[in-house]
């Protein structure tokens, strides 16, 4: 495997019979993802697409199957309260998609998570795909390719303009990340970064970050201190004006640090090489990665 | 969301905080009866209700001053808050073309010995809220950096009891009993934002007067859109006359957007696209009238909702459309887009590219349309170069 997640995981679903559900389960299943029971209070003993079994606590579903992670895919009202009910089950690894929770929750469910055996990737993201073994998200499949490229971003869609420039460049991905788009969040770039450093598997790094915070300083700053494998970024929103929130609940410029220069400068002091625009993150990676000359899309 | 000053002062009486009196004027013509009501001999402070800071420093373009000023009549508190509404304050918040003041807010001008400040906000990095004190209010809390507290609040557990003295005895109150209620309005201040959602409330200054009591003079408070669903008395509070017209008929649909100055309008997915496609076209010498994520979940009634509020765009020259699809399928987008075009007879130049979730459809939908206006990017980088492609042609 990777990082994170390899295609053996069994995956339970919170949120089984919405509609978020609905469009991308399958997806996830013909990927090759293995979804093992699901979770819709009201719902326990039923069964989805008739083979799933729904069950309707998570502590129901823990004692009865063998579960890795957990994908949520419930509305916002709701998400924090999943989180906590898969933290409270001991998952190992849980992905919430859901965009738009409010910042209180996801304060309450960080500090939960401080002491329990969980890791949270997400909320607000399109979840984690490992090429070619499993996929727990919403991010198209054909965009990606087995490989040692370890992509993170805070972005969904920018996630996949980087791992298709890559593709398109016949360089495959180890594990690809998104970490959320929102301020307050499980698993940091840090984290990641440091994850896929760790990871035989993965022997280039590509970082996709954006305006506000300050997780791409603190990453820079891991990188510049452990990294010795080539790192390429980009970050989102050099023309972003200030105290404007751009879409993402996290994406606004606040202070010094949180603008795009800012973080561009560290990581480019940390030796990483920083695309100018979005359309330059593969060839900024094949310069550094030494695979001259790409094939160009 | 932002709310007004005098907004946030109501919330913070209603939560136990002592705040000074003030009449809030809507029409020019109830500013005599209303400012006479305070029955007030002496100096009264005028202050121009927008959502952009920095009042006091900014000006009016009908040149009568900044947007909080201290006169010495009645008469003259009358004059000034009728000048300042329906006139337009610019400060360095608001942009040149400054916002249209449609409430005054007048008050006796408060006797205190001394300004203090606090704030409670949402810190992304610590993940919980984080209160902050100084006893040099009134002013930008950063030029003295020196006396400022933090205390961080557990999400859990609340605000502790020791935490709120290490807040209060640096302060050197002169009475245990002045101590006291500046810890009560650390607690309340604690449960206002916890209980609404708040991102930020700020109150600076927070004076003490000769007679050794508390009273909130300035204050700001900021909420949490995503909690807004929860709170129906905060969404009440939202002034849409405050806001860009376009941005709020935007927030109705669900669409993120926010208006820029350049003139090629943009419809992307994603909040990253969204602002990376922005950068793109500042990369190679054109610019974004428009910042709009249409989120990744969106159907036919977003896409026709942002492109109806494209095509309100001033002195728009090209539009954009640019996609990579999670959940979003490409086909959806191209047969709204052609339908919007058709139905509203709409001749400007349209680049789009594609991706993701049936990207080959939609692209194969716009293809089999004959329009000369229509341009098709291949790629990122073909953005640019079919955006002026497409503006020569026209």
């Amino acid at each position: 495997m990777s990082i994170l997640l390899d295609g053996r995981a069994g995956v339970l679903v919170q949120g089984i019979t919405g509609r978020a559900a609905a469009f991308h389960l399958p997806h996830c299943e013909s990927y090759g993802t293995q979804i093992v029971a699901g979770i819709r209070p009201g719902k326990g003993g039923q069964f989805y697409d008739n083979r799933i079994p729904i069950y309707d606590t998570v502590a129901e579903a823990t004692k009865n199957h063998s579960i890795t992670a957990s994908l949520i895919l419930v509305p916002a009202p709701a998400a924090a309260d999943c989180i906590w009910e898969a933290i409270d089950g001991e998952i190992p690894i849980i992905v919430c998609v859901t965009e738009g929770i409010p910042i209180r929750d996801m304060a309450r469910v960080r500090a939960r998570l401080r002491d329990s055996r969980s890791i949270l990737i997400g909320a607000n993201c399109p979840g984690i795909i490992t090429p070619g073994e499993i996929k727990l998200g919403i991010m198209p499949s054909y965009i990606h390719r087995p490989g040692s490229v370890g992509v993170v971003s805070r972005s969904g869609t920018l996630t996949f303009e980087t791992v298709w420039q890559l593709t398109q460049r016949d360089i495959g991905q180890s594990t690809c990340v998104g970490i959320g788009g929102d301020p307050i969040h499980g698993l940091s770039l840090v984290d990641v970064v440091r994850m896929f450093n760790d990871d035989p598997k993965t022997t280039t790094i590509v970082l996709v970050g954006e305006i506000g915070g300050e997780e791409e300083e603190e990453a820079a700053e891991f990188i510049k201190k452990h990294v010795k494998k080539p790192v390429a970024a980009y970050v989102a929103g050099v023309t972003a004006p200030a105290d404007r929130r751009m879409g993402h609940a996290g994406a606004i410029i606040s202070g010094a640090k949180s603008g795009a220069a800012c973080k561009i400068k560290a990581l480019e002091t940390a030796g990483v090489a920083v695309a100018k625009d979005i359309s330059q993150i593969g060839d900024v990676f094949c310069e550094i990665s030494n695979k001259n000359p790409c094939a160009q899309p | 969301m932002k709310i007004h000053e005098f907004q946030t002062k109501e919330l913070l009486a209603r939560h136990g905080i002592p705040v000074d009196i003030c009449v809030v004027i809507h029409r020019r013509d109830d500013a005599g009866a209303l400012i006479s009501s305070l029955d007030h001999q002496g100096s009264y402070v005028v202050k121009a209700q927008i959502h952009g800071g920095g009042r006091g420093k900014g000006h009016f373009a009908s040149g009568i001053g900044g947007g909080v000023q201290t006169v010495h009549s009645q008469a003259a508190a009358v004059e000034l808050s009728q000048s300042m509404l329906g006139n337009r304050l610019v400060t360095m918040q608001t942009g040149p073309n400054g916002c249209l003041v449609h409430r005054v807010c007048v008050g006796p001008k408060a006797n205190f010995c001394r300004e203090l400040y606090v704030s409670i906000f949402m810190d992304r990095a610590a993940g919980m809220p984080v209160i902050m004190t100084s006893c040099s209010g009134g002013i930008e809390i950063e030029e003295l950096p020196e006396n400022v507290l933090r205390e961080y609040v557990c999400p859990l557990a609340g605000l502790q009891p020791f935490q709120m003295r290490k807040l209060a005895i640096p302060m050197g109150f002169k009475s245990a009993a002045t101590c006291e209620s500046f810890m009560a309005i650390l607690q309340n201040l604690c449960h206002l934002f916890d209980e609404t959602d708040a991102s930020l409330i700020e109150i600076n200054p927070l004076v003490e007067t000769v007679d050794g009591r508390l009273l909130a003079i300035d204050g700001k408070a900021i909420f949490d859109d995503n909690a807004l669903f929860r709170h129906s008395e905060i969404s009440a509070l939202r002034d849409p006359l405050a806001e860009d017209f376009l941005e709020v008929q935007a927030s109705v649909h669900g669409v993120n957007y926010v208006s820029l100055d350049g003139d090629i309008g943009c419809l992307t997915n994603g909040a990253g696209l969204a602002m990376a496609t922005m950068d793109l076209l500042h990369a190679n010498g054109l610019e974004a009238a428009n910042f709009l994520d249409l989120g990744d979940n969106s159907g036919e009634e977003a896409v026709r909702a942002a492109l109806g509020i494209l095509l309100r765009t001033n002195d728009l020259q090209c539009l954009l459309i640019n996609t990579f699809g999670g959940a979003m399928c490409g086909d959806m987008v191209a047969q709204c887009t052609l339908n919007v075009f058709a139905e509203k007879g709409i001749k400007l130049p349209l680049v789009v590219r594609m991706e993701g979730a049936r990207a080959a459809e939609g692209l194969a939908l716009l293809h089999s349309h004959v329009n000369p206006r229509l341009f098709v990017a291949e790629n990122l980088r073909d953005i640019p170069r079919k955006i002026r492609k497409a503006m020569r042609a026209q």
